[in-house]
């Protein structure tokens, strides 16, 4: 790792790290207030999934989560343990059905991960009797993960498909398989090409680091340190953002010089302030 | 008993966490044992394919046994995933060597015959379905959004085919893809770094409700 990258990492674990412990105070004194924090509108968690996890229970129809091609030990372990952690809320509300959850992964170090999480949501519902290890697959990644992926949503009449982590384009496959069989298909993909499929193909996708958000959404009673690691999040994207203002003006600025240049820092001071303002009335009011 | 476990495990998994981190930053020294835990995730990698191809092998043959609808495939993936493996054994054992021809591997042959025509083939419908997928999200729901990306898509395929009577299409083409395109990409991945950055900590600092069930 380069030494300035390795410097701003360590700098941004560090302050990732301050939010999140004076953030949950913060939320706890909220809480003892009686004062509750208006979460960003997510329709994917708010609005699909509560009630077609319902009607997968009602109708004894599976649902099916994937991983794709996150796993634990890479890069995209966080991302496997952000999906385990949409299974897990998931997978407890339909545990109370006679249909197992399906659970696919194309990276094998996910496997353990996804057959504890699903123990753990049956255990947390006392049913452990009715929890099925094989109900997590691998498949082997790329292409041969969707065409198996699509072939079995297919054939077991999967209720709904919610495809979260490392996806490529072979997304495809599988939204063209639940969108043709009547499925609902939320997807998100940390990769852009998997990304810009899952929001042509699904009706309410999930975009980016939206995924990260899941334990706070989906949650009946979300924890303070879940809260306030949306917060957290919110923060450090507003730091970039204005990094990224700031450098692109200072840039300009000092091609201009004298008179216009301060008028142009001024500016775009105003704006950036302007910007944070508006940004965060239509996050307190949930919109999006 | 089971309290004292999660926090044992939660202590372990912290523990190696912050090992892990601060073995990562340059003139660390710690590094050697930051190696030492990545080579053991390697390793452990390894045994977890075995663990996915049996586990995969497992799911087949329930499905077999159980007569479940698309049993006839699942037989079919058993019995070739069983002769792969037992192909490569041989192959392994030097026992196709006269068969085959110096430096020519059978498997490596069936790889490139079945595997890759095969994806080669899926690669080739996947624009059909992406096109499909961007027509029928404007049949779903017509929004500003929503035209935009039809609009978008049709000036980036219509200039990828580089006609020369487009004229500035081309190059309004090549401006989308490597100005707009290329910034969007960048966004979303901060994004999910960020996220990512926020859901790491979190994990680190224990308080996972995994940790407590």
């Amino acid at each position: 790792m380069d030494s300035t990258v390795g410097l701003l990492t360590l700098l941004f674990l560090v302050l990732a790290f301050v939010l999140l412990v004076l953030n949950t105070q913060f939320l706890r004194v909220l809480r003892q207030r009686g004062v509750q924090l208006a979460l960003r509108r997510i329709p994917a968690y708010q609005q699909v999934m509560p009630p077609a996890v319902g009607e997968a229970v009602e109708s004894a129809r599976p649902m099916h989560v994937s991983f794709g091609g996150s796993g634990l030990g890479a890069e995209t372990t966080v991302s496997a343990l952000a999906a385990s952690e949409v299974l897990y809320h998931l997978a407890e509300r339909v545990a109370v059905g006679n249909e197992p959850p399906i659970i696919s992964l194309s990276d094998p170090t996910a496997l353990g991960l996804a057959q504890g999480t699903l123990r753990r949501a049956y255990q947390t519902r006392q049913r452990l009797g009715a929890y099925r290890s094989s109900a997590a697959r691998w498949y082997p990644p790329g292409l041969a993960f969707a065409a198996g992926v699509g072939a079995a949503l297919a054939e077991e009449d999967a209720n709904m498909s919610v495809l979260v982590g490392r996806l490529g384009p072979e997304l495809a496959f599988i939204g063209e398989a639940a969108t043709r069989y009547d499925q609902v298909f939320i997807a998100q993909s940390d990769q852009p090409e998997g990304q810009a499929v899952g929001w042509v193909m699904s009706e309410s996708p999930l975009i980016g680091e939206e995924l990260y958000a899941a334990g706070a959404y989906l949650s009946r009673h979300p924890s303070a340190l879940q809260l306030s690691q949306l917060l957290a999040t919110e923060i450090l994207r507003l730091v970039v953002i204005l990094g990224i203002v700031l450098a692109a003006v200072l840039a300009v600025a000092s091609k201009l010089g004298g008179v216009l240049s301060v008028t142009i820092l001024i500016g775009a001071a105003l704006a950036a302030l302007l910007a944070a303002v508006l940004y965060a009335r239509s996050t307190a009011r949930g919109g999006k | 008993m089971r309290r004292l476990l999660a926090i044992l495990s939660a202590s372990i998994v912290i523990g190696m966490g912050l090992i892990t981190l601060f073995g990562l930053l340059p003139g660390s020294p710690i590094a050697q044992v930051t190696a030492l835990f990545i080579q053991l995730v390697v390793i452990v990698g390894a045994v977890a394919v075995v663990i996915g191809v049996l586990n995969l092998l497992w799911v087949h043959l329930r499905r077999v046994l159980n007569g479940d609808p698309g049993w006839g495939y699942s037989l079919a993936l058993f019995f070739a995933a069983l002769a792969v493996i037992v192909l490569v054994l041989v192959e392994r054992l030097g026992l196709l060597d006269g068969v085959t021809g110096a430096g020519v591997s059978a498997s490596g042959f069936l790889f490139t015959a079945v595997q890759v025509s095969v994806e080669s083939a899926l690669a080739g419908l996947l624009v059909f379905f992406l096109v499909y997928a961007a027509a029928r999200l404007m049949r779903r729901r017509v929004t500003w959004w929503a035209l935009l990306f039809t609009v978008t898509l049709l000036v980036v395929l219509l200039g990828w085919l580089r006609i020369p009577a487009l004229g500035a299409l081309n190059d309004v083409s090549e401006w989308i893809r490597t100005v707009w395109a290329s910034a969007g990409a960048r966004g979303l991945l901060l994004g999910v770094a960020l996220g990512t950055v926020t859901a790491g900590v979190r994990v680190l600092l224990g308080q996972d409700p995994s940790y407590r069930e």
